[in-house]
C-alpha cells in the first residue's frame, strides 16, 4: 500500500531542506563578495588576476554531483513506489471525464455515481485501502488531481490509464481537473468522500439496492 | 572611465542611409545593428502588449468570482498573454541582442547573411501580427493555451478564425526566429576577428553559439507540430485519439523545453560578462563555463517529456534522470559567476545590480526546477500554480533580470548615451518587490491545491491572490519607471564614449554606437576571451 | 574555418549520448526519434558546413547593399500568402505578387553584387 501524500512529504522533506541551504549559500557567498570587495569612498582594490583553479571546480562538481545523484536516487526510489501497480487492490473505480464532469463507476457492482444537477460528482472510497483507477476521457485531456494525497494523472480519449490511490483517513476531499479542458474548465470539480469500509460496504450495497 | 569617444574619420564611414535610422532604414537595413534595434523594439512593444494582457488577468483574479471578463475571455487572456511573452517578446529580444553583439564581439564587421536576418525580423513581426489578428475575428484571439494543447485545439474544440491565425502567427515567428538564430551561428562561427579562436570568443557570445543551436535543432519541430495542427483543423485526421494526443505533446515539447534555455542562455552570457565587467577580474573559470553550456543546452534537448510526467505514458524515469542532471552544468556555471565576483573590485552599477537580481532571483526558479523535475513532487504540483510561480521565476526573475542587466550594460553602446543610474535602481528595487510580490504567494496557492488558467477561485484563496494582484500592479509602476528612464536619458544625451565602464571584449573598442561597418580603428590583438582586459594590464606593466 | 562544423559535430555527438542513456532506462521509438534524430541532423550538418567550408569563397569580398527593401518584401508576402491560406485566396494572390515582386528584386541586388 503506497499512501502518496506520505511518498510526496518523504521526498519533499529531503528536497526543501536541500534547496533551502543552496539559496542561502549562494545569495550568503554573493552577499559576502559585495560587503569585502565592493569599491568605496576612500577604498580602492586590486582585483585578483587568478581566473581559473581546476581542482577546485572538479572537485566542486564532484561534490554537486553526490548531492544531485543522491536526490535522484530518492526520487527514483518513490517514483518506483508510487507506479507499481498494487498486486491486491481494495477496488477499483472506472473514471470517465468529459467536458465538464465526471462520472465514476464501480465495475461488477452496476454503480455508477453521475453528475447531479449543478453539483461536482461524488466519489465514495474506503478509507485505508488501496483502489486503482481505470481512468479515461470522452473527448479532449483531462487531469485527475486530488490535492490531499498528492497526486494526478492526466486522462486521454481512447486510453485506460491505471493508477493506485490510498485515502489514509475518512474525510472529505476535492477532486480537480487540472489540465485546461475548455470553457468551463474552473468548474470541472469532484468530490472525494472516503468512508470506513464497513461504511462503504454499507453504501454499496444501499446504492445496488435503489439507484440513483 | 574613458575619455570621450575619437571622432572617426569621414571617408573611413560607409554613407549609410541605416545611420540615421529613419522609416526607410527601418524597413529594410541590412545592417545588423539596425536590423537588432527594430527587432528589440517589437520585442518591447509586445513586452508591454502581453503586460497589459497580464494585469487585466491579475484585475480579475484579486478577488473571488468573476468581475471584469468571461472566462471565455479569460481563457484568451492567458493564451495570447503567453503566447506574446514567449514567441513575441522573450525570444525575439533574445536573440535580438546576439544580433547587434555577436558581430561586435567577434571583431566582424558585417553579419553573415544579413538578408536572410532581415527577412527573419519581418517575418517575426508579421506572425506577432497575424496572433493578434485573431483579436478582430469574431471568435476572438486563440483560446487554447500557448501550448496549442491536442485535442483542446482541434476544430471541434476550439472552432473559429481566430485559433488558425494563432497557428500561422506562431510558425511565422518561429520561422523568424530561426532565420535570427542561424545568421547569429554562422557570423560567429565564419567571420571571428584573426586570433580569436573558438576558446578566446567571448562568453556572451558562445552563449548566443549555444542558444543558436537549440533553436536549430529544436524549432524546426515546433513549426512541423503546428502545420500538422493546423491540416488537422481544416481536414482532420492528424492527431487522432490517444497517440495523437500524446504525439502532440512529443512534439510541442521537444521544443518547448528547449525554448526556455533559448529565454535563458542569452541572459546567462550577458550577467557573466557584466560581472566581469563590475568586477574588473576575468571571468572565473572560462573552459569550465564553455564546456557546462554545450553540456546544459545538449542535456536540455533531453528533458522534454518531464512536462509529461502525469501522462503517466512517458519513461518518467529517464527525464527525471535528465532534468535533475541539469543541476550540475547550472551548478558550474553559478560558481563561475560567483567565483568572478570573489577577490573582485566590485561596482554596484544598475546593470550590475540587475545581474546580482538574476543570479539569485532564477536562482528560487533554478531550485523549483529541481523539485519539479522529481515525478513524486510533479505528481502534486503540475498545472498548479506552484508551476506558475517556477516558470515565472524563471522567465521574470531569470530572463528578464537579466535582460535588464544586458539593456542596462550595452544601452550606451547601442545608444551612444548612457540610462540615469539612480532612476535604474529605482527601476530594479520595484522589480524585485513586484516581482517577488506577484510570483512568491503563487507556490503556496499551488501547493494548496489551485490549478492554473482559471477565472475565478474558491474564497480560501483570496488574500494570496490579492497580494500577488498588488505585486503585478508593482511591476507594471517599474516598467513605467524603466521608460521614464529612457525618456529622461534621451533628453539628456550624456555621451557615453566607447567603453563606459572599462569592458573586456571587443565592441567596446569602437564607437557608441558603432559605424555602419562596425571597426573603423584597427583591432586589438585578441590572445583570450578579454581582450580589453589584457590591453589595460599590458598597458598597466609598460 | 572548420569552427563550425566542430561546434556541431561535439553537440550531435552529445545529443546521440542522451538518447543512448535513455536505452538504460527503457523506452519508446517516439522519444528516441526526436533527440536522435535532431542529433543526427546537427551531424548531417556539421559535414554538410564542413564539405561547404570554401563557400563562399573567402577572397571574394561581397558587398551586401545597406537597404534590401526586397528582401523585406519576400518575408511580408510569405506571411501574407500563409495566412491567405485562412482568410481567403485574394490574400494569397497578394501575398504571392510580393513574394515575385521581391524575389526579382533581390536577384538583381545579387547580379549588381557579383559586378562589383
Amino acid at each position: 500500500m503506497v499512501d502518496t501524500r506520505h511518498e510526496y512529504a518523504r521526498v519533499a522533506d529531503a528536497y526543501l531542506p536541500v534547496a533551502l541551504v543552496v539559496f542561502v549559500l549562494v545569495a550568503g557567498a554573493a552577499g559576502y563578495c559585495l560587503l569585502r570587495w565592493r569599491v568605496r569612498e576612500g577604498r580602492d582594490l586590486e582585483p585578483s588576476r587568478r581566473h581559473q583553479n581546476a581542482p577546485l571546480e572538479i572537485a566542486y562538481v564532484a561534490g554537486l554531483a553526490i548531492v544531485v545523484a543522491a536526490l535522484l536516487t530518492l526520487t527514483l526510489h518513490v517514483e518506483g513506489r508510487e507506479d507499481a501497480s498494487a498486486r491486491q487492490p481494495a477496488l477499483r473505480v472506472d473514471v470517465t471525464a468529459a467536458q465538464w464532469t465526471w462520472t465514476f463507476a464501480y465495475p461488477g457492482t452496476g454503480v455508477v455515481q453521475e453528475p447531479p444537477e449543478d453539483r461536482p460528482t461524488t466519489l465514495v472510497v474506503p478509507a485505508g485501502r488501496t483502489v486503482v483507477f481505470a481512468g479515461r476521457s470522452a473527448d479532449v485531456i483531462h487531469d485527475f488531481w486530488v490535492p490531499d494525497v498528492r497526486f494526478q494523472r492526466q486522462l486521454f480519449p481512447d486510453h485506460t490509464e491505471h493508477f493506485d490511490l490510498v485515502f489514509a483517513k475518512p474525510g472529505t476531499y476535492q477532486g480537480i481537473c487540472a489540465q485546461f479542458c475548455g470553457l468551463e474548465h474552473q468548474n470541472m470539480h469532484f468530490d472525494v468522500r472516503a468512508v470506513s469500509p464497513a461504511a462503504f460496504a454499507r453504501w454499496l450495497a444501499r446504492r445496488q439496492a435503489a439507484p440513483a | 572611465m574613458s575619455g570621450p569617444a575619437v571622432a572617426p574619420p569621414p571617408e573611413a564611414e560607409r554613407p549609410s542611409p541605416a545611420a540615421d535610422g529613419g522609416l526607410v532604414a527601418r524597413l529594410g537595413s541590412t545592417d545588423h545593428k539596425q536590423i537588432a534595434r527594430t527587432a528589440m523594439l517589437a520585442a518591447g512593444a509586445f513586452f508591454l502588449a502581453g503586460g497589459v494582457l497580464a494585469l487585466l488577468m491579475r484585475a480579475e483574479l484579486a478577488r473571488p468570482e468573476l468581475q471584469l471578463l468571461s472566462t471565455g475571455d479569460y481563457n484568451a487572456l492567458f493564451t495570447v498573454h503567453g503566447s506574446t511573452m514567449i514567441y513575441l517578446f522573450m525570444v525575439p529580444a533574445a536573440l535580438a541582442l546576439g544580433l547587434y553583439l555577436v558581430p561586435l564581439q567577434v571583431g566582424a564587421p558585417e553579419l553573415a547573411a544579413p538578408r536572410a536576418a532581415l527577412a527573419g525580423l519581418w517575418l517575426y513581426i508579421a506572425g506577432g501580427a497575424v496572433i493578434y489578428l485573431g483579436f478582430l475575428t469574431q471568435s476572438g484571439p486563440g483560446r487554447a493555451t500557448w501550448i496549442g494543447m491536442d485535442p483542446l485545439s482541434e476544430e471541434a474544440y476550439t472552432p473559429g478564425t481566430g485559433m488558425d491565425l494563432w497557428i500561422f502567427g506562431v510558425i511565422l515567428a518561429t520561422a523568424g526566429s530561426l532565420l535570427l538564430a542561424a545568421c547569429i551561428l554562422a557570423t560567429a562561427m565564419r567571420r571571428r576577428a584573426p586570433g580569436m579562436t573558438l576558446l578566446r570568443m567571448p562568453v556572451f557570445s558562445w552563449t548566443m553559439v549555444a542558444t543558436a543551436l537549440m533553436v536549430l535543432f529544436a524549432f524546426p519541430v515546433l513549426i512541423v507540430a503546428l502545420a500538422l495542427l493546423w491540416i488537422d483543423r481544416q481536414y482532420g485526421g492528424v492527431y487522432s485519439g490517444n497517440s495523437g494526443a500524446l504525439t502532440y505533446q512529443h512534439l510541442f515539447w521537444f521544443y518547448g523545453h528547449p525554448v526556455v534555455y533559448v529565454m535563458f542562455f542569452p541572459f546567462v552570457g550577458a550577467v557573466a560578462e557584466v560581472f566581469a565587467t563590475f568586477s574588473g577580474r576575468r571571468l572565473f573559470g572560462y573552459a569550465f563555463f564553455v564546456g557546462a553550456l554545450l553540456l546544459f543546452t545538449s542535456l536540455s534537448m533531453s528533458v522534454w517529456a518531464h512536462h509529461m510526467f502525469t501522462t503517466g505514458q512517458v519513461t518518467n524515469r529517464y527525464f527525471a534522470t535528465t532534468s535533475t542532471l541539469l543541476a550540475v552544468p547550472a551548478g558550474v556555471e553559478y560558481f563561475d559567476l560567483i567565483a568572478t565576483l570573489w577577490r573582485g573590485r566590485l561596482r554596484l552599477t544598475t546593470p550590475f545590480l540587475f545581474g546580482l537580481g538574476f543570479l539569485l532571483q532564477f536562482l528560487v526558479g533554478g531550485l523549483t526546477g529541481i523539485w519539479v523535475a522529481s515525478p513524486p513532487l510533479d505528481y502534486h504540483v503540475n498545472n498548479s500554480y506552484f508551476v506558475v510561480a517556477h516558470f515565472h521565476y524563471t522567465l521574470f526573475g531569470g530572463s528578464l533580470f537579466g535582460l535588464f542587466a544586458a539593456l542596462y550594460y550595452w544601452w550606451p553602446k547601442i545608444t551612444g548615451h548612457l540610462l540615469h543610474e539612480g532612476l535604474g535602481k529605482v527601476h530594479f528595487w520595484l522589480t524585485v518587490a513586484g516581482g517577488n510580490l506577484t510570483f512568491f504567494p503563487m507556490f503556496f496557492l499551488g501547493q494548496d491545491g489551485m490549478t492554473r488558467r482559471i477565472a475565478d477561485y474558491p474564497d480560501r484563496f483570496a488574500t494570496l491572490n490579492l497580494l500577488s494582484s498588488i505585486g503585478a500592479g508593482l511591476i507594471a509602476v517599474s516598467v513605467l519607471v524603466f521608460l521614464a528612464n529612457v525618456a529622461v536619458s534621451r533628453r539628456r544625451r550624456r555621451p557615453a564614449g566607447p567603453d563606459p565602464w572599462g569592458g573586456q571584449t571587443l565592441e567596446w573598442a569602437t564607437d557608441s554606437p558603432p559605424p555602419r561597418l562596425n571597426f573603423i580603428r584597427p583591432l586589438p590583438p585578441v590572445r583570450s576571451y578579454a581582450p580589453l582586459w589584457d590591453l589595460r594590464h599590458e598597458e598597466q606593466r609598460s | 574555418m572548420r569552427a563550425g562544423p566542430i561546434v556541431l559535430l561535439v553537440w550531435g555527438a552529445l545529443l546521440w549520448v542522451h538518447t543512448g542513456l535513455q536505452f538504460v532506462f527503457g523506452t519508446n521509438a517516439t522519444q528516441v526519434a526526436l533527440l536522435g534524430g535532431a542529433g543526427t541532423a546537427c551531424v548531417l550538418a556539421a559535414l554538410a558546413w564542413w564539405a561547404l567550408r570554401a563557400w563562399p569563397p573567402r577572397e571574394r569580398v561581397y558587398v551586401v547593399p545597406d537597404l534590401s527593401l526586397p528582401t523585406a518584401l519576400v518575408a511580408v508576402g510569405l506571411a501574407a500568402a500563409l495566412v491567405g491560406a485562412e482568410l481567403g485566396p485574394t490574400l494569397i494572390a497578394v501575398g504571392a505578387g510580393c513574394v515575385a515582386i521581391g524575389a526579382g528584386g533581390v536577384v538583381r541586388e545579387l547580379r549588381a553584387e557579383r559586378r562589383r
